[in-house]
């Protein structure tokens, strides 16, 4: 890995070759990986879905996450928003915050006021460190509204199967609708929603040693036309 | 009149290439000049007295994001980098590595074994600075504020600082990697008395 690329979203030019490139790599994936292997359900036991169109350069067993908008008024106490804010958070959340359910990851995302900083929690299906309701969470400042960093969490959460985890925050394009994470055996699309950055999960590629983890992404518009691919280099600071 | 012409524009075109030097100067490409990725060297124990003279070292060397390769000639080799760009490559920890090194911790959270990374070995360790707040990880522990010592820490969401000496009056000398306008240093700082500061103790210090 270059040190040029770390720590940074290294957004690369979305060009034909480079879409026909991962277009082929995802089918290769897909059309490698076992069948059992591909998720019915989603880390809160409902079932997986699929998106309502069709991803360009993605061919199949595509898994649509989970996203709900929650506003300050109907945050409760027994929501995934509320669990999040007890803990002891330096920033105070405004407006909505944003709730998403994936195969193997929940997360919780808030700004503070004034778009200075988004913060939020992670959570997993692997045994989190002692009763802990999250297994993990990031902080992170804005310039100029946009992060510099994806804030990159790999302590505290796994998967069932006790493997590393990594989180990080994206901002997709102004006409992104779709954001697609590849996982091991198939991909995972999450929808934008509430105009914060889109925290989004991967199981595969997270490197303990040298506390880094690598995201292949694509995004896509409401057609489901692909705008952009590009890969994601996340390296822990802060 | 043309021989000051030509030291005019002599003096442009020197003008303008020092600027385009400056300008490009924050790659200074300290980490993949200096920098190893040599194993640590494990060791039985770790006194709060030799951690301070490990985090000593890293005074005056800069600020890092992402960073945790210094050398020790009290100079930052790697000034004005922007703030928040872990691409730089320069010289320096940021807070969370800094603690990371100091604490000789492992990058396998699950464990608690000291691990002696040298100054110019380039390692940040993975946690953020929330972590240690949340006193994640095996060898991080909740403690309360007021009965944190020399080389315990106050971790905030957005930063963490060692404790060099307590002060009377309440306030600390926090040793520090503070940011890239300050670098890594030792200040006076009221974490002890903040309210989105934690206190959190690396266990298994042995004594003094």
């Amino acid at each position: 890995m270059s040190e040029g690329r770390r720590g940074r979203f290294s957004r690369r030019p979305f060009g034909v070759i480079r879409g026909t490139v991962v277009a082929l790599a995802f089918g290769v994936v897909a059309g490698c990986s076992d069948e059992a292997s591909v998720p019915k359900r989603l880390m809160d036991g409902t079932h997986a879905a699929a998106p309502p169109v069709t991803l360009e350069g993605i061919q199949d067993h595509v898994v649509l996450t989970k996203v709900r908008v929650v506003s300050h008024t109907n945050r409760g106490n027994q929501t995934r928003s509320a669990s999040c804010l007890e803990r002891d958070w330096d920033a105070q959340p405004e407006g909505s915050s944003v709730e998403r359910v994936g195969v193997e990851s929940e997360t919780v995302t808030f700004e503070q006021a004034s778009r200075q900083v988004v913060f939020g929690c992670d959570n997993s299906l692997g045994r989190g460190e002692g009763n802990r309701p999250w297994c993990g969470g990031a902080y992170g400042r804005l310039y100029g509204g946009r992060l510099r960093d994806p804030r990159l969490d790999m302590v505290g959460c796994s998967t069932r199967d006790g493997d590393p985890m990594g989180f990080i925050w994206v901002e997709p394009g102004r006409r992104t609708k779709y954001l697609v994470v590849e996982q091991p055996g198939y991909a995972e699309v999450y929808e934008t929603a509430g105009g914060l950055p889109i925290r989004i999960a991967t199981v595969h590629d997270v490197f303990i040693e040298g506390s880094h983890a690598v995201f292949e992404l694509s995004e896509h518009d409401k057609t489901g036309q692909m705008l952009r691919t590009y890969r994601v280099d996340a390296r822990v600071a802060g | 009149m043309l021989h000051a012409w030509k030291f005019f524009a002599a003096f442009a075109i020197a003008f303008a290439l020092a600027g385009a030097g400056t300008a490009g100067a924050y790659h200074t490409q300290f980490i993949a000049q200096n920098c190893n990725y040599y194993p640590p060297t494990p060791t039985s124990y770790m006194t709060r007295d030799g951690s301070i003279t490990v985090a000593l070292y890293a005074r005056n060397e800069g600020y890092q994001w992402a960073g945790g390769c210094w050398n020790d000639n009290d100079v930052d080799d790697s000034p004005g980098d922007p703030t928040a760009n872990g691409g730089t490559g320069g010289e320096g920890p940021d807070c969370s590595g800094f603690t990371f090194k100091v604490w000789r911790e492992s990058e396998d959270q699950n464990s608690t074994a000291f691990h002696q990374w040298w100054r110019l070995r380039h390692i940040h360790g993975p946690y953020l600075a929330a972590h240690f707040k949340a006193a994640l990880g095996a060898p991080n522990y909740p403690l309360s504020k007021s009965a944190a010592i020399k080389m315990d820490a106050f971790a905030s969401d957005h930063h963490i600082g060692m404790i060099y000496v307590p002060n009377a009056d309440g306030t600390d000398q926090i040793i520090e990697a503070k940011g890239e306008a300050y670098g890594t240093n030792v200040w006076t700082r009221t974490y002890r008395g903040s309210s989105t500061y934690n206190g959190v103790r690396r266990l298994g210090w042995s004594q003094p």
